[in-house]
């Protein structure tokens, strides 16, 4: 699950949660400029499929890179 | 801080050629006062109608309601900050207040930017906030008795705000009115001798042996939509924008410090606040009431709303508080806040207490997210019952009886005729309808 408020999908029991931006911008952050928003967005998507395939035993967060 | 508050109780609200108060009636002169209040050129049209308890009577899209107070001796004015109103610290002296009344602000103004004012726009409907201001009550039936607004007499002033303006504007215009309104009713009293007088001399003298008690009242903040700094939604001091906790004296809510409506709470409701009114009466003999802490709720990164949890508690902390008792009034993520302030301040090793509506039975857990440390909670129930329309399940649709007058909107959500009975409830507007936050009806819950 990727989510700003990450607090509530590990105490409620989310598997995988991918850190994301703020509440009204998910999946990047428009401050940064088109370009490393771009990748910022790709960190935020690939980290979700790297965690897909990554083993966990409880809720697990995980912290895509900004730059 | 000590505040002395004049009570008068207002038993009769009649049209009259003299503005005044007497023998527990106020008679308002509405010719005089519409020319006051159109002397805004902001405020294109205005009216004022009365509503009384017991009228089969519709208020629909009501944006705040307010409780005349006045200052009679002490600094600043009643409901500071907003409007250009003077700022200086309340909540010393003496203040008079009008019991039994509530001036209600009325416009056809969306508060937010983006959507379109029209009523009978679907786009209006679309998301609570809009649709949040087609909140209505009834003056008689079966909500009335749930509903603390059906149960005072409603001085209703509906505005309409100059188009060509800002958001901003418009709004600062049809508050600025109401409160101008609040203030020539108020006025009438200046000279007379109250019914009641209640003193609250501020948490100074502490009993060693009592614990101490810190209230802790949660606000959203409509930063994110509303586009205006300060003259819609619950404001402190006038400011409804997103920031740190303040530490506040409880007298200064007596005096409106805390004011301003939002989707569940109205100005009227905040003055009346029943939690910090209990706990002054505790204080002394089983508490020391040591003060308030207001936080801002609905900031949109988890780091922010961390921040204003534990900044909370600290401050509790700071103050010597042992115990907190912590209110909120709102939904969603406002929710993050408030239920961190609570494992805040037990981490801290200050007990809580946490008093909260609770979500709809058939979505699972009462409440959005449970942490183990709230584990004292005091539930002012659901808040919606059989009156109240859950989803678009036609049996729960709302069920208020046909009403012979309408006061505010005329139609309401989906170009609802605001008069008909059975009203299909499509829209966010179900959640707002009326959620008790602070313990202040007749309603008592089962254990879990």
């Amino acid at each position: 699950m990727i989510t700003a408020i990450f607090s509530l999908a590990l105490t409620t029991g989310a598997s995988r949660v991918i850190k994301g931006a703020r509440i009204e911008h998910v999946c990047g952050d428009p401050a940064l400029g088109e370009e490393k928003d771009f990748n910022y967005r790709k960190n935020i998507v690939q980290m979700a499929l790297d965690a897909l395939s990554t083993e966990v035993t409880e809720p697990t967060l995980f912290e895509p890179k900004v730059l | 801080m000590k505040l002395e508050i004049g009570t008068f109780y207002v038993k009769d609200v009649i049209s009259s050629n003299v503005t005044s108060y007497e023998n527990e009636t106020l008679k308002l002169n509405i010719e005089e006062i519409l020319k006051e209040i159109l002397s805004d050129r902001a405020i294109i049209n205005a009216s004022i109608e009365i509503a009384k308890p017991g009228d089969s009577t519709r208020i629909v899209g009501y944006r705040d309601i307010i409780e005349p107070r006045i200052k009679i001796s002490g600094k600043g004015v009643c409901y500071p900050g907003v409007c250009n109103r003077s700022a200086e610290t309340v909540g010393s002296g003496t203040t008079f207040r009008l019991d039994g009344v509530g001036v209600v602000n009325l416009s056809d103004l969306s508060p937010t930017p983006k959507k379109n004012n029209s009523n009978n726009s679907k786009d209006n409907n679309i998301k609570g906030i809009n649709s949040g201001f087609d909140i209505l009550y009834d003056m008689s039936g079966p909500s009335a008795d749930i509903i603390p607004y059906s149960k005072i007499i409603n001085v209703c002033l509906i505005t309409n705000t100059d188009p060509d303006l800002s958001i901003e504007k418009r709004n600062w215009a049809s508050q600025e009115a109401t409160l101008k309104l609040s203030d020539i009713i108020s006025k009438t009293v200046i000279e007379k001798k109250p019914d009641e007088i209640e003193i609250f001399n501020s948490p100074e003298s502490v009993n060693p042996d009592l614990p101490k008690v810190v209230y802790i009242s949660c606000h959203n903040s409509p930063e994110h939509f509303s586009h205006s700094v300060s003259a819609f939604g619950t404001g402190i001091y006038g400011l409804t924008r997103l920031n740190a906790p303040w530490l506040l004296n409880p007298n200064e809510w007596f005096d409106g410090a805390v004011a301003g409506g939002n989707n569940v709470s109205t100005s009227w409701l905040l003055v009346n606040n029943p939690v910090i009114k209990d706990l002054y009466r505790r204080h002394g003999k089983e508490i020391n009431f040591v003060g308030c802490i207001a936080i801002r709720t609905r900031w949109s990164h988890q780091t922010e709303k961390n921040i204003t949890s534990n900044q909370a508690a600290k401050i509790a902390s700071q103050i010597g508080a042992e115990g907190a008792i912590i209110t909120w009034d709102n939904g969603g993520n406002d929710f993050m806040e408030v239920i961190r302030t609570v494992k805040a301040c037990e981490d801290s090793k200050i007990k809580t207490v946490f008093i909260t509506f609770e979500e709809h039975p058939d979505t699972g857990s009462p409440l959005l997210e449970t942490l183990p440390e709230a584990r004292a909670i005091v539930s002012t129930g659901w808040g919606r019952n059989e009156l109240m329309p859950i989803d678009s399940i036609p049996e729960y649709d709302l069920k208020l009886p046909q009403v012979n007058t309408v006061i505010g909107k005329k139609s309401i959500f989906a170009n609802q005729n605001a008069l008909s009975g059975t009203i299909d409830a499509r829209s966010e507007l179900r959640t707002y309808l009326w959620n008790d936050r602070y313990g202040v009806n007749k309603w008592s819950a089962f254990d879990y």
